[in-house]
């Protein structure tokens, strides 16, 4: 879907961007972690031609967007950003609607698209008619999401989209990105430094570093096989955290001990982490999980040896 | 004694020409504003984009703004004339400043993660400046664009030194003339001008660009609406154009006595008596209110109407000096009276000539004529009190200032200080009693027609007489002022009207009587 091939760029005379090469396939998240200045935003903005690259080339489907229409090419991207960007002087319904004008879309198809987005997004109706200074902040930041994704473009593009939200407002908001359907089948690149994040919403972690990029891979085989110290060093003091995140309990499912009786209190897994089950037993002895229509029982102790078997076999197998 | 006018009385007496001036003072503002938006906007919009320019046209601007503003129509003069070019190209270059300064300001702070924001939506150049980056500077921008009405409603008021009109005509008028009400009537309705327009666009600067934006069009239409103000007054006809200062506008031995006793109807323009005779030798005007001692008189090869029904009393020059200053200086006196009689009218009239026409320097003059004379005395450089000696601004008191100058100076130990140009009579005589100048030479005509109280029916009897006139006055000063008239210089500098030589012959026009017939022919 996306491939950038050896892209660089300076900015009088330092190097942002060095000799970044990667892909992204059009039903996967991205996720460029890396401190501040980086190079990760630099890279971002490179995508859709709001920053211009000294060398190298990008594609998108296979074309080079050099040669694309740098309007045309906007269009058919969303792009969301940190502190949401909307325009003060235009109501939440303008706002929204900008993209839909721009492709000229009749009013009757804008307006139902709108209701669809802010029904989606946990928006009640009638924030239309109001501007963007009335609203909380996670309000602005989900009307940043509605308007991207208003036409529904193959590529979405995020410039760390949850940064300027208080802890608790940007949980909530990470659980609805997570099961948005709108965002299933988008090739998305989301710029964030927040590692927990990234292990969170990426299918894959691209790591920078002084414009360089160290490691691409799974969020595992970022833990697991670092490529070199600075890998290392990135994750050092989260390592345990971040682990428990990356492993998902259904794969835990053959190591756990089945629950003889049931009870209405089992909590249903689809991609919960090992980590959420921990944070749930952290206020009970046990809890009774439902994986795939199977009850299972777990406390901290069983899902500590659960990891331990899950470890062995993958090893075992995969090497 | 007459009973000085109220103000209102005046306002209502001189309705017409208020509403005449205040219209081309409308005009005037808004012409010379749609011209800077035009211009000032793009420009604003453009340095925004280049950010290397933004510092020099800006500088230029300000430099621009700098310049006084009389200063500014005088270097108009030579290249565009005088009236209304000059006028409005001066007012266009005053308000260019605050319009380009907050256009660019206006589109600099918005904030550039909203224009990140509308680019990346895909909107193009031409969008994001209509849709996001004019429509978020707009208050900024109307707040330069009233900035920019008000420093020309006030501007507007010296067009009336170069024949354009507007409330200035009353203003100067008023200030020549020591009338307040003239004054009032022309500076109230400016400053009325002002505040209202200042108000009327806030308004429209609050209510935002956005819900303007249907009636946007309103605006402009509503600019050259006010604009087309400045033509209503013209729109009467008249096939010959007379161009009177301020002061003779006002005055009983003026435009007043013209229209009261010759019954002279004119279309008339307020000019400063700077540029008056360039512009009647350059056939931009007909008739002009000069000055029979002035040396463009002969330059310019003009000719004096014979005043055949006596509405200009005679104007012997002599010093007027505070009695204070005498009594402290027993020898002031004497020394300023070396000139009396020394002067007379051809001679004054050629000294003039050398100033006004062949710009020599008013102290070359001076020291040339009383060498000539033998009166030249090299300075004692001596430490004795300072002598303050005014002039009104024009070259004769220039030069008779000078000649003061110089014979305190060769024959005293006194020491001289000169404040020239003072803007007229009442700004000097002003100056004489608060004792801000010692003296400064007066005509007798106009203390007794400007400074002292008015006594028509006295006037009409001494008025043909110039040693009645002087007697009077001189007594009249010394009783209310405690101010003295000294000696007369001899020269006789009378109003006079004047037209072009050719034109009077190719009309056989001889006094002002005939004008008035000629006017009144077809």
């Amino acid at each position: 879907m996306i491939e950038l091939k050896n892209i660089s760029k300076s900015f009088d005379k330092t190097n942002a961007v060095k000799n970044i090469s990667f892909s992204v396939l059009k039903d996967e998240t991205l996720v460029l972690l890396g401190t501040s200045g980086c190079g990760k935003t630099t890279t971002l903005k490179m995508i859709n031609r709001l920053i211009k690259a000294d060398s190298g080339d990008i594609f998108i489907n296979g074309e080079n967007i050099k040669k694309i229409n740098e309007e045309k090419l906007r269009l058919g991207i969303g792009y969301v950003l940190q502190n949401h960007g909307l325009l003060p002087h235009y109501t939440i319904e303008q706002n929204i609607a900008i993209v839909p004008n721009l492709l000229r879309w009749g009013k009757d198809k804008t307006d139902s698209r709108m209701e669809e987005m802010l029904h989606k997004l946990h928006l009640p109706l009638n924030l239309k008619d109001k501007y963007p200074n009335q609203l909380s902040g996670g309000q602005q930041q989900r009307v940043g999401l509605a308007r991207a994704l208003m036409a529904k473009p193959p590529i979405l593009l995020m410039d760390e989209p949850f940064g300027a939200l208080d802890p608790i407002t940007k949980e909530s908001i990470k659980k609805e990105f997570l099961t948005l359907d709108e965002l299933q089948n988008k090739a998305i690149v989301m710029v964030t430094h927040d590692i927990q994040e990234a292990f969170e919403l990426g299918d894959r972690i691209c790591l920078m570093s002084n414009g360089e990029m160290i490691q691409i891979g799974k969020p595992t085989e970022l833990l697991e096989k670092p490529r070199n110290g600075l890998v290392k060093d990135f994750f050092r003091g989260q390592k345990l955290q971040l682990s428990l995140k990356a492993i998902e309990v259904k794969n835990l499912s053959p190591f756990l001990e089945p629950s003889a009786d049931r009870y209405d209190d089992a909590i249903s897994i689809d991609h919960q982490s090992v980590w959420d089950i921990l944070e749930i037993l952290a206020e009970k002895p046990f809890c009774r999980l439902e994986i795939n229509g199977e009850l299972k029982k777990a406390t901290n102790g069983s899902l500590m040896e659960a990891i331990e078997k899950f470890k062995a076999t993958k090893n075992g197998t995969t090497e | 004694m007459e009973q000085q006018n109220s103000f209102f009385q005046f306002i209502s007496q001189e309705s017409d020409k208020l509403l005449n001036q205040t219209l081309v003072h409308i005009g005037l503002t808004f012409i010379s504003l749609i011209i800077a938006i035009i211009i000032a906007l793009p420009l604003g919009v453009w340095i925004s984009r280049r950010q290397k320019l933004a510092s020099s046209v800006l500088g230029f601007a300000g430099i621009l703004q700098t310049i006084p503003s009389i200063a500014l129509l005088g270097v108009m003069i030579p290249i565009l004339g005088i009236g209304v070019k000059p006028a409005i190209v001066a007012l266009f270059l005053y308000a260019l400043l605050p319009i380009i300064r907050n256009t660019y300001t206006g589109i600099k702070n918005i904030e550039p993660e909203v224009l990140e924001a509308a680019k990346a939506m895909g909107m193009n150049k031409w969008q994001v400046l209509k849709q996001v980056e004019l429509p978020l500077a707009f208050p900024v921008i109307m707040a330069g664009i009233r900035t920019a009405t008000v420093i020309n409603v006030g501007v507007a008021t010296l067009a009336a030194y170069i024949a354009a009109g507007g409330l200035g005509e009353f203003i100067f008028g008023g200030i020549a003339l020591n009338n307040t009400n003239m004054i009032l009537a022309g500076a109230i309705p400016a400053a009325l001008l002002a505040i209202s327009f200042d108000f009327l666009l806030s308004k429209v600067q609050r209510i935002g660009f956005k819900k303007l934006k249907t009636h946007l069009i309103l605006l402009p239409v509503l600019f050259v609406l006010c604009s087309s103000f400045y033509f209503l007054p013209l729109a009467f006809d008249g096939k010959m154009l007379a161009g009177f200062t301020p002061e003779f506008m006002g005055r009983q031995d003026g435009d007043i006595g013209l229209r009261k006793i010759y019954g002279l109807k004119i279309r008339t323009v307020v000019i400063s008596d700077a540029v008056m005779y360039k512009a009647a030798y350059d056939k931009k005007l007909d008739v002009i209110s000069g000055y029979s001692t002035d040396g463009r008189l002969k330059a310019f090869d003009l000719i004096t109407l014979k005043d055949d029904k006596n509405i200009f009393p005679p104007y012997f020059a002599a010093p007027i000096v505070n009695q204070d200053v005498l009594d402290k200086n027993p020898t002031l006196e004497r020394i300023l009276n070396l000139l009396s009689n020394k002067i007379d009218d051809s001679t004054m009239t050629s000294l003039n000539y050398k100033v006004d026409y062949l710009h020599q320097l008013p102290e070359q003059v001076a020291k040339e004529f009383l060498i000539e004379k033998g009166l030249y005395k090299s300075p004692r450089n001596g430490n004795g009190a300072t002598i303050k000696i005014g002039s009104k601004i024009f070259g004769e008191q220039y030069i008779l200032a000078q000649m003061y100058k110089m014979l305190i100076e060769g024959n005293s130990d006194l020491q001289v200080e000169t404040k020239t140009g003072l803007g007229g009579t009442k700004i000097c005589f002003d100056a004489l009693t608060n004792k801000q100048i010692d003296f400064y030479p007066e005509y007798t005509g106009t203390g007794l027609l400007v400074i002292l109280p008015q006594k028509p029916k006295l006037f009409a009897g001494i008025m043909g007489d110039k040693e009645k006139v002087y007697d009077y006055v001189q007594q009249e000063f010394n009783k209310n002022y405690r101010i003295k008239w000294l000696k007369p210089i001899g020269f006789n500098n009378t109003y006079a009207i004047m037209m072009r030589r050719k034109q009077v012959e190719k009309l056989g026009i001889k006094n002002i009587s005939d004008l008035k017939e000629n006017l009144e022919k077809y």
